[in-house]
């Protein structure tokens, strides 16, 4: 990031402080984000361990009907994208992505020693390290750190969700987290919420100044940012509501929760919101048993259609075309059905990159089909920490290193 | 099991009291440090407790917080056994069991009976204990097990039964006031512990360090005072410890490193035990117990001279928490400007002692639900190093969810999403029943892994969590009338102003702003002119006061200066 542009940040976010709360949500900021050219990531996490043969399937090799005779995917349903690879049949809008040069999957993305429970291998992919949660905070929290230290804006890092990834966690710098908009509000009718508005604020001013003394006690500290918290949450539920309420969506959103996620998300963007990274997930995709056939078409169709009315959605505005999405699963699945037609907890699995600036087509190389490891699973090809770096540096400008410990080969997946 | 029974029984009815210090003739005793006292050793104070304690004087209430105690009948857990269901313990179906020839529904039926009955027991045991704490029946006692649980980390999302757990936690109940040094010594051969870091599988040929560190970074000497060549000999000496299948200690001599360790400077062949040994000869371990102890009762760091004097204390104590606790409680500095209202509830904290200043124990599965949708699930911390403390709780979002979970607890439903009808519950559950059955059958069949937590910590939306915790409080809802209107009566409140001052000094220990008592007596004006009272005091009309006092206790304990202690 250039200084020049560093300063217009800061004074976009000086005006945004200037204005109203409640006019600002109304008001769009397409015109004064129209020069930026600050990609925004949009985290999309697929829970319970997504099949990659399912959902990007190679279907010239033997080997992969093979194994799943019961459960392969035919080749006349695919949705093929090039010679040797098909989408599964449901995900039509990202293959129309795909063929517009919008969508870049790495496969046979993974790491060395996989764990095959979920909350190990979710934590090596939330913090970018083999030991989880013991090794710190969450890959994007500390990009936050790394990155933005001096910024104190309390919405860089937003998760729409109930419940926080470990990846956006970031202890000096806490994430924007709501469940949705419609749930970010008190319970309190509109007098109590006054009321306590009120007494918030009054307080903090009659509270002895900050500024040149800190305050005197730590309790005294501690009340300052509780109220400086509550004041924050009440301004920032505003202003969410405020945009989703106004926003005129370019798209028709499918009638599902995952949509609704996305729409907000459209929606801060468009209202001009500061934050550089959006999280969200879809689940669960965790099919052990017989309903995996049924399971993919089901979950596979209500992402490809929420996803795909968000990349329309937010290709028209500048701002927009500068998001990019990333996808990705905390393991694939193994290699052979299981005697119930389903698939066990795998390792290696494919990685998407979705928007305007990804350079679309295939990376890194597929896995071998031939060559499974003891356990049958297929082998990573590629590290996930490379396709990491390379959000890093391509979105961010920031040396990878600095937030993955050591230095990780990027892999030119963003423009 | 039984030497347990022992320990705890001295604790609780036994030894004469520790020599009074000298020192706490010099604390300052008021209303608000014999509060701040409560805050601290117990779970908040009730009006009556302040009064009694000021009369007191601070020897005798410190007494009296440590040694008040309640009988803890001992849950035996069942022992889910992974052979009855086809599993090995490591979750690897058994081929040609007797239970491999039954029919597949009936497999499914007795592992998801297996899995309620594991899940029923625990929360039996968390009730049971969030119970006591509401009614700070042993406030020390369960103030300890929260901070050795805290420290010494194990959770219900890595570990695979309740057994252990419950075990655990039994012992860190009952032990929680006896010496450190004999919970590290239990530690190394506690299953659970075992369990959680995988150390089972640490054995010679493949030492896995997973456990050493952590014993060394979390539960004794702090980071920076050990190398990594510490971990890696640490950890071969624990090799061999695991935790059996029948939820024992099992020590594996065919897997345990016989060889010579150098570890912290001493070598020899050394095993667990004597680890622990080595461990707690370090300076830096008493230093860092004594700083964790006295920064989760103070809410400030402490200075280093004061870690130095309560770490010679501890070790000359052997390591006795109870003497150590009775020197901190009755250390003037204790009761410093600094440290009063300095610390952020947790949200057991917050649900506790909000229900004990309300006179009000909401339902256990009420309980449940809030701490959890606030963050602090017993049994399933978030990271190893346990919960965040203070200010660490503060997300974009945390007053107002706790906000909104007092508005259900008190009844305060005007603007809640109603309680989920009998049919969506239903549905529910079918619902979470089919993710469960399709988990089991995969796990019965291939290599994977049979993880016994999913489908208990579901990630619903918290919309539901709200329509779930009303439905639990429909019917079992905190009356003001009983709880509040025969005191205030009886104290001669009269007057809005009266009413709120009376309220805002039985509910908060830190004192608000004087424009928050003004804005609330506003607020109350004009309830009175929506429910038509007139210039009727609001005690003259039961209706009235229902109605205030359930909205005054949701926007009161909604305040910032609710959240501390």
């Amino acid at each position: 990031m250039s200084p020049i542009q560093f300063d217009r940040r800061r004074l976009l976010a000086g005006g945004i402080g200037a204005l109203g709360a409640a006019a600002l949500g109304a008001c769009s900021r397409r015109e004064a984000h129209a020069a930026s050219a600050e990609p925004i990531l949009v985290l999309l996490q697929l829970y319970g361990g997504v099949d990659g043969l399912t959902t990007v399937v190679p279907f010239r090799d033997d080997a992969y009907y093979r194994a799943r005779p019961t459960i392969a995917l035919a080749e006349k349903d695919l949705l093929r994208v090039d010679e040797d690879h098909g989408l599964h049949p449901s995900l039509r809008e990202l293959r129309a992505n795909f063929d517009e040069g919008r969508v870049a999957i790495v496969e046979g993305c993974g790491y060395p020693e996989p764990f095959y429970s979920h909350f190990r291998s979710m934590d090596v992919w939330h913090t970018g390290f083999h030991e989880g949660k013991v090794a710190g905070e969450g890959w994007i929290g500390r990009l936050r750190e790394a990155a933005w230290a001096d910024r104190a804006s309390d919405e860089l890092v937003v998760h729409v969700g109930s419940e926080l990834p470990w990846s956006l966690a970031c202890a000096s710098r806490p994430p924007l987290v709501f469940g949705s908009a419609g749930n970010f509000q008190s319970l309190g009718d509109d007098r109590e919420q006054r009321t306590l508005r009120y007494a918030v604020r009054a307080s903090r001013d009659a509270a002895p100044p900050t500024t040149p003394a800190p305050p005197a006690t730590p309790s005294e500290r501690a009340l300052e940012a509780l109220r400086a918290s509550f004041e924050a949450a009440s301004r920032a539920s505003e202003r969410v509501l405020a945009a989703v309420e106004h926003y005129q969506p370019s798209v028709e959103y499918p009638n599902e929760a995952l949509a609704e996620s996305f729409r907000t998300i459209a929606a801060m963007i468009d209202a001009g919101f500061e934050t550089r990274v959006y999280s969200l997930a879809h689940g669960n995709y965790d099919s052990h048993g017989n309903v995996q056939v049924g399971l993919y078409k089901q979950l596979h169709r209500r992402l490809d259609a929420c996803l795909g009315a968000f990349l329309a959605d937010v290709r028209r505005t500048t701002r927009g075309r500068d998001v990019v999405v990333l996808a990705f699963s905390e393991f694939g699945r193994r290699f052979h059905e299981n005697e119930s037609n389903g698939t066990d907890h795998g390792a290696a699995g494919p990685v998407f990159l979705l928007g305007e600036r990804v350079r679309g087509g295939f990376h890194g190389r597929p896995p071998s089909l031939v060559e499974v490891d003891a356990d049958d699973n297929l082998v990573f090809t590629t590290d996930f920490r490379r396709v990491y770096a390379s959000v890093l540096e391509q979105c961010f400008g920031v040396a990878n290193e600095r937030v993955l410990g050591t230095r990780w080969e990027p892999l030119p997946l963003i423009a | 099991m039984l030497a347990q029974f022992f320990v705890y029984a001295l604790v609780s009815f036994g030894g004469p009291s520790e020599p009074s210090d000298s020192a706490s003739s010099s604390i300052p005793w008021n209303a608000r440090t014999v509060e701040h006292l409560y805050n601290r050793a117990a779970f908040g104070a009730r009006r009556e407790e302040i009064a009694e304690g000021l009369a007191l004087g601070p020897e005798a209430l410190v007494d009296r917080l440590i040694r008040a105690d309640v009988e803890w009948p001992r849950i035996e857990p069942q022992l889910f056994r992974w052979e009855d269901v086809g599993f090995t313990h490591r979750q690897l179906p058994i081929k040609g069991s007797d239970f491999a020839t039954l029919p597949s529904k009936e497999q499914v039926h007795r592992c998801k009976d297996n899995r309620r009955i594991d899940r029923e027991q625990f929360t039996q045991l968390e009730a049971r204990w969030l119970g006591l704490c509401a009614r700070n029946a042993a406030p020390v006692r369960d103030r300890m097990t929260l901070f050795w649980h805290s420290l010494f980390t194990t959770s219900i999302e890595v570990n695979k039964r309740k057994f252990e757990i419950m075990n655990q936690f039994q012992w860190l109940r009952a032990n929680a006031l006896s010496s450190y040094a004999e919970l590290l010594r239990g530690l190394v051969r506690d299953p659970a512990m075992l369990q959680y870091y995988d150390n089972t599988g640490n054995y010679k040929e493949h030492p896995n360090e997973n456990f050493a560190r952590e014993l060394m970074e979390l539960y004794s000497l702090g980071e920076g005072h050990y190398t990594e060549h510490d971990v890696r000999e640490a950890a071969r000496a624990l090799t061999g410890y695991a935790g059996a299948s029948d939820g024992t200690f099992e020590f594996l001599a065919e897997r345990h490193d016989d060889g010579t360790k150098t570890i912290l400077g001493r070598t020899g062949n050394f095993d667990g035990e004597q680890l622990v040994e080595i461990l707690l000869s370090r300076p830096a371990c008493a230093r860092h117990i004594a700083t964790r102890l006295i920064r989760y009762f103070e809410g400030v760091e402490p200075t280093r001279d004061r870690v130095g004097e309560y770490a010679v204390f501890l070790v000359a104590n052997d390591w006795r928490i109870e003497p150590f606790l009775r020197k901190l409680f009755l250390d003037p500095s204790f009761y410093r400007d600094a440290a009063l209202g300095a610390r952020v509830m947790s949200p057991i904290e917050y649900y506790v002692s909000t229900c004990h200043k309300l006179g009000y124990e909401a339902p256990p599965a009420f309980a449940h639900e809030m701490t959890d949708l606030l963050g602090q699930s017993l049994y399933a911390p978030p990271t190893v190093k346990g919960w965040p403390e203070g200010l660490g709780w503060l997300e974009t979002d945390t007053l107002l969810r706790r906000g909104n979970c007092i508005a259900l607890l008190v009844g305060e439903l005007d603007n809640a999403p109603p309680a989920l009808s009998a049919a969506d519950t239903a549905q529910l559950e079918s619902a979470a029943d089919a993710c469960v059955t399709a988990e089991i059958e995969a796990a019965l069949s291939g290599r994977g892994e049979l993880e016994m937590m999913l489908g208990e910590r579901s990630s619903i939306g918290t919309q539901l969590s709200y329509s779930r915790m009303r439905g639990y409080i429909e019917g079992a809802a905190w009356s003001p009338l009983e709880a509040l209107l025969g005191d205030l009566g009886a104290r001669g409140i009269s007057t809005d102003a009266e009413l709120v001052d009376a309220l805002l000094e039985d509910w908060l220990s830190t004192p608000p702003s004087a424009e928050t008592r003004t804005i609330l007596v506003q607020y109350l004006g004009t309830l009175r002119r929506d429910l038509a009272i007139g210039e009727r005091s609001f005690l003259d009309s039961r209706e009235a006061f229902d109605f205030a006092a359930r909205h005054l206790a949701y926007l009161v304990f909604s305040l910032p200066e609710a959240q501390l202690s």
